[in-house]
């Protein structure tokens, strides 16, 4: 494994949707261990690069690097088996169902039982347990319903989930939204926690100021155009929010691209 | 006790033991085992449909077009065997693809589209019903032989019939799918959260389309079933049955809205409804009545589901 080059890398990825560009020549990198907070007004782009990130949606042009190969995602399968996790409040776990069947969706944990490939419950059960009793989420049992957490808990959930698959790349997506001020610290506290053990993390997120303290880099969209790509220690969180907000971004300060053609 | 309580088949296990209790007080001879026979025999082919429904209710979709299917798939293999002269095992698979392509039909129109699957059906049931009477000017076909297939099928044993056994062994083989495969635990979540499902990497239309398939085949395989029963299909029929296969598995405790069910629950609702009808009819009530107890029942089950999931609502 190259661990010299970036985990992520993006090509100048276009994406059109019928007559409407959704993305237009957005390259930038995400190293390993970088968190890089993904920013922008509504209709900037940003769903649609993490769809993109994602499988959910394909790039009409560009290219995208993950962990030092070309790849094409046809489906969010392929992502999560690159490595790439998805970190959501809403649509992260089926309400239904309970933890270790969320835990292990689309994964499962199977056992051969002559052609049968059956689920390992019991493997399942004991994995998930351990996980959620690591980040300290409160479950009593692997078999209870995860209806009733908090959004901030679903994503601890989604976390551990990371955790224990080893992905290489998170998405949070708006982590922050409707969430106490508890709860977000200790969500970001999740994700930097991650970070520190070579992670890298991309977050979406209207709110600029919660997500500052954990952010190195903040890549700016507008319209389907990235507009800046500024790595943190040159910036106060309020040029940044000056930059989503005018849809600008003056490079008389101290802009840097040191990782991409800016 | 409060995970029982909580599992989705309780209601009827409930209803069913206190239906049996009442009418054995009324009517000592409805535990009798030619009714059993009776009552396990009606629940069978019923059953059969039910179970399919209830797999698709639970990936989110409804078929209203089993009804027809159960007429369509005997009527093909009938017409092949009587007018075609096509043997009759061969008839039988035939008219087995023929269901399984209304599935893929009813999938198709559906997933393709975007349409609601509940319009959908009821659009394919009407036509599908409307193309059989027409073929058929509405007589029935018969087809009066003995042969191995119906015995197969439907063979009498003493009281009761081996299509029982067909109704508890495809049931306990999709019942013990959807708990204990990969492919069970994407059938609750397609049903329940699409969207998760979908951003986990689950194939979602390819869930829902097999279900399809599966329900309307087992529909083509009930409608056989009842044909070999009675040596006859008749092209009229059918529509009851859809009514009571959708209430059958509402009754095991299968949520419109998808993502939650059980199909030991909903072989236990088509045993409740053919209790009831031969039930009503040994403790001296008229038959007609049978209608107004399902749907009071089905207003029951209901209540029961909903409480459940309201519940949930409030929790959050």
């Amino acid at each position: 494994m190259p661990h010299n080059t970036p985990i992520l890398s993006a090509k100048s990825i276009s994406k059109r949707f019928g007559g409407i560009c959704a993305l237009e020549d957005i390259s930038f990198d995400v190293e390993r261990g970088q968190v890089v907070g993904l920013v922008g007004d509504n209709g900037a782009g940003k769903s649609t690069f993490i769809s993109i990130l994602m499988g959910v949606v394909t790039p009409d042009t560009g290219e995208i690097h993950f962990d030092g190969h070309r790849v094409r995602f046809k489906s969010p399968r392929d992502a999560r088996e690159a490595g790439i996790e998805p970190v959501y409040q809403q649509s992260a776990l089926a309400d239904l169902m309970n933890l270790w069947r969320n835990f292990f969706l689309g994964r499962e944990m199977v056992r051969r039982l002559g052609p049968f490939r059956l689920l390992d419950k019991k493997a399942m059960r004991q994995a998930s347990m351990a996980i959620v009793k690591e980040i300290g989420v409160g479950l009593r049992s692997p078999e209870e319903g995860v209806r009733r957490l908090s959004g901030g808990e679903r994503q601890a959930i989604c976390i551990g989930r990371s955790m224990h698959f080893d992905a290489k790349l998170l998405l949070l997506d708006e982590p922050t939204a409707a969430l106490s001020v508890r709860e977000t610290r200790r969500v970001l506290r999740f994700a930097e926690e991650r970070r520190d053990r070579g992670v890298s993390v991309i977050i979406v997120d209207h709110n600029i100021h919660h997500i500052y303290p954990i952010v190195d880099k903040f890549v700016v969209f507008d319209r389907g155009t990235k507009i800046a790509e500024i790595n943190k220690c040159d910036v106060c969180a309020e040029d940044v929010i000056q930059a989503v907000a005018s849809g600008k971004y003056e490079c008389g300060q101290n802009s840097t691209t040191s990782d991409g053609e800016g | 006790m409060i995970r029982f309580l909580k599992r989705p088949e309780t209601g009827a296990v409930a209803s069913v033991l206190v239906i049996w209790t009442i009418f054995a007080i009324l009517a000592p001879r409805f535990l009798s085992t030619a009714n059993m026979g009776n009552v396990l025999t009606a629940a069978a082919e019923m059953g059969i449909i039910a179970v399919g429904v209830a797999l698709l209710i639970i990936s989110g979709e409804f078929d209203i077009s089993v009804g027809s299917v159960y007429i369509l798939a005997p009527t093909v293999m009938l017409k092949l065997t009587t007018v075609w002269s096509i043997p009759l095992w061969l008839a039988f698979l035939i008219a087995l693809a023929v269901a399984a392509c209304v599935g893929l039909l009813n999938a198709f129109l559906t997933l393709r589209f975007r349409f609601p699957s509940f319009i959908v059906t009821l659009a394919t049931m009407l036509l599908i019903s409307g193309i059989i009477l027409a073929v058929t000017n509405g007589f029935v076909t018969s087809y009066m032989v003995k042969n191995t297939l119906f015995d197969v099928l439907t063979k009498r044993v003493g009281d009761f019939r081996v299509s029982t056994l067909w109704m508890l062994a495809i049931g306990g083989v999709i019942a013990f799918l959807l708990d204990n495969t990969r492919y069970g635990n994407s059938v609750y979540a397609t049903g329940g959260s699409p969207e998760v499902a979908r951003r986990l990497g689950i194939n979602v239309l390819r869930v829902k389309m097999t279900n399809f398939v599966i329900c309307s085949t087992l529909a083509g395989l009930a409608g056989c079933i009842g044909t070999a029963r009675v040596f006859s299909v008749n092209p009229t029929a059918g529509f009851d049955l859809m009514f009571n296969a959708a209430a059958a598995a509402f009754i095991g405790g299968c949520l419109i809205t998808g993502g939650r069910g059980s199909i030991v629950g909903t072989v236990l609702g088509a045993i409740l409804l053919s209790s009831l009808s031969s039930g009503l009819i040994y403790a001296g009530a008229s038959p007609y009545w049978y209608r107004a107890f399902v749907g009071g029942i089905i207003l029951l089950a209901v209540l029961i589901n909903f409480s459940f999931t309201r519940g949930f609502r409030r929790a959050t």
